[in-house]
């Protein structure tokens, strides 16, 4: 029985099992490359780089920190707004959720006492 | 106001080419349109066109004997001998770049060292902690009162208070303006060899150029100190013709502005004593490295921080020029200027009112003017 020519594109256990070979093959040399190159920087330079990597991981995190930390002295303290003199955050928590979270409470405790 | 002496007026109010209905003087544009601000020439040797008036002459050039750190400290203890003796809270601008961070560590300490702490409080915007996280999380949170504030920072000034802010610091050290040069080597050589090449890159031709050199020689000629490099001839021009745009930008920001509240900011930078140290240590503020601008105040941060990456890594930011205007503001150009009542007076402008130029000449290297933050 002949093939029709959507049978020869379907891929076969064959093809498929070839393609991931490829693949395969490709991320080997890929990490052969990688080391090769890795080889060529001096260990000086790997260290500088780890430091900078680690630096810059420590400085993320720190920047999250103090963010965070900030968020709720702005909650307790709303920035002081441009020109009408009102806060920032005055009335607004919605975009926190605390307007949200406080309607479906209230929802809650009323269903509960039903 | 016609015959008051004009102590302020905005780039834009100069990019108009008119105050209070009189032309101004050609080279006088070009020079504002140089230094990026309305330029108020603290040395007296240019035409300007218009009636001024100075706030802060130019020093003696008497040679200090107090280092950098010395003279932070110093003013700190002043600042705060000063509120402690009129019962105020200082209230210190913080935007968390090199300059506001050396105010307020100053501050801090001497706070510290009289038991004052209550009496600080820190105006802070997002901006500011996220320009300085470390030192927000270590020195500031859950230790000093905060002030959450956004941007116009000018609207957060209260006259009660005693406003410190970290402006002039850049005039001390140099200007925003050297950077492309010193990242391209050029800031360290012979100014006359250079200024050329500069003069086109902000100014977009030659002829202008030329004719600006011209018009900026007095003020070269009247420095107490030699210049010969491009760094320092670009400082003494910041240091001379933007001084007071600097000193009065913030209240000129308000449209309440007012003598009251002009008396109520202390800018840290703003002494005789930090102008004759900026004369007599030209060593200590250039720089052939970016990253080692403004090194006398970095290492005043690392001595109290001990935080060396900060030491390393931070470069100079435009980070008050954030949050001077809103953001929704920023790019839109403000017409105001300033007698000698600080009070500010806005006028009207739209685009299509801006001059670029007021008599253009032929293009002969036409370049697009750069954009240069106002900081």
């Amino acid at each position: 029985m002949s093939r029709t020519p959507i049978d020869a594109d379907f891929p076969t256990r064959n093809s498929r099992f070839n393609a991931r070979q490829e693949l395969r093959m490709a991320n080997l040399f890929a990490r052969i490359r990688y080391r090769e190159q890795m080889h060529q920087i001096s260990l000086k330079e790997l260290s500088q780089r780890r430091k900078e990597i680690e630096e810059r991981l420590a400085a993320s995190e720190e920047n999250r920190l103090a963010q965070k930390a900030f968020q709720k002295v702005l909650l307790r303290q709303p920035a002081v707004h441009a020109e009408d003199g009102s806060h920032a955050g005055e009335n607004n928590g919605n975009h926190l959720g605390i307007a949200r979270k406080k309607k479906r409470r209230r929802l809650t405790s009323r269903l509960d006492r039903r | 106001m016609s015959s008051d002496p004009i102590i302020f007026l905005s780039l834009a109010q100069a990019r108009s080419g008119v105050l209070l209905d009189r032309e101004l003087p050609r080279d006088y544009f070009l020079a504002c349109r140089f230094m990026h601000c309305g330029v108020i020439d603290r040395t007296f040797s240019l035409d300007q066109g218009f009636s001024y008036s100075i706030l802060d002459k130019i020093p003696e050039p008497v040679q200090p004997t107090a280092s950098f750190a010395e003279l932070c400290d110093s003013t700190g203890d002043d600042l705060v001998a000063e509120a402690v003796r009129t019962r105020r809270t200082i209230a210190v601008l913080w935007s968390g770049g090199i300059d506001s961070t050396s105010a307020l560590i100053a501050i801090m300490k001497a706070a510290e060292k009289r038991g004052q702490k209550r009496r600080i409080q820190v105006l802070l915007s997002r901006e500011s902690v996220q320009e300085y996280p470390r030192f927000y999380l270590s020195f500031i949170n859950n230790k000093y009162r905060q002030r959450p504030v956004s941007p116009p920072i000018a609207d957060s000034l209260d006259p009660a208070l005693l406003n410190v802010t970290g402006e002039l610091g850049d005039q001390l050290f140099g200007s925003m303006i050297l950077e492309p040069y010193v990242r391209e080597g050029m800031a360290g050589e012979n100014y006359e060899d250079v200024l050329h090449e500069v003069m086109i890159d902000r100014l977009g031709n030659e002829a202008r150029g030329e004719r600006l050199r011209h018009y900026l020689e007095p003020v070269i000629d009247k420095a107490p100190v030699r210049i010969r490099t491009l760094f320092d001839y670009l400082w003494w021009l910041n240091f001379t013709l933007k001084w007071q745009a600097v000193t009065l930008r913030l209240l000129a920001a308000r449209r309440d502005g007012s003598r009251e509240l002009y008396q109520s900011l202390h800018h840290f930078f703003r002494s005789i004593a930090f102008q004759q140290w900026s004369f007599y240590n030209p060593r200590a503020r250039t720089t052939a490295v970016w990253e080692r601008y403004k090194e006398a105040a970095k290492q005043y941060i690392l001595s109290y921080t001990g935080d060396e990456t900060y030491y390393r890594h931070k470069e100079k930011e435009p980070s008050l020029g954030l949050v001077m205007r809103k953001s929704e503001d920023r790019g839109s150009p403000v017409r105001v200027f300033m007698g000698r009542d600080f009070h500010p007076v806005f006028s009207v402008t739209n685009d299509f009112g801006r001059r670029d130029d007021p008599e253009p000449e032929p293009q002969t290297d036409a370049t697009p003017e750069p954009e240069v933050v106002d900081v």
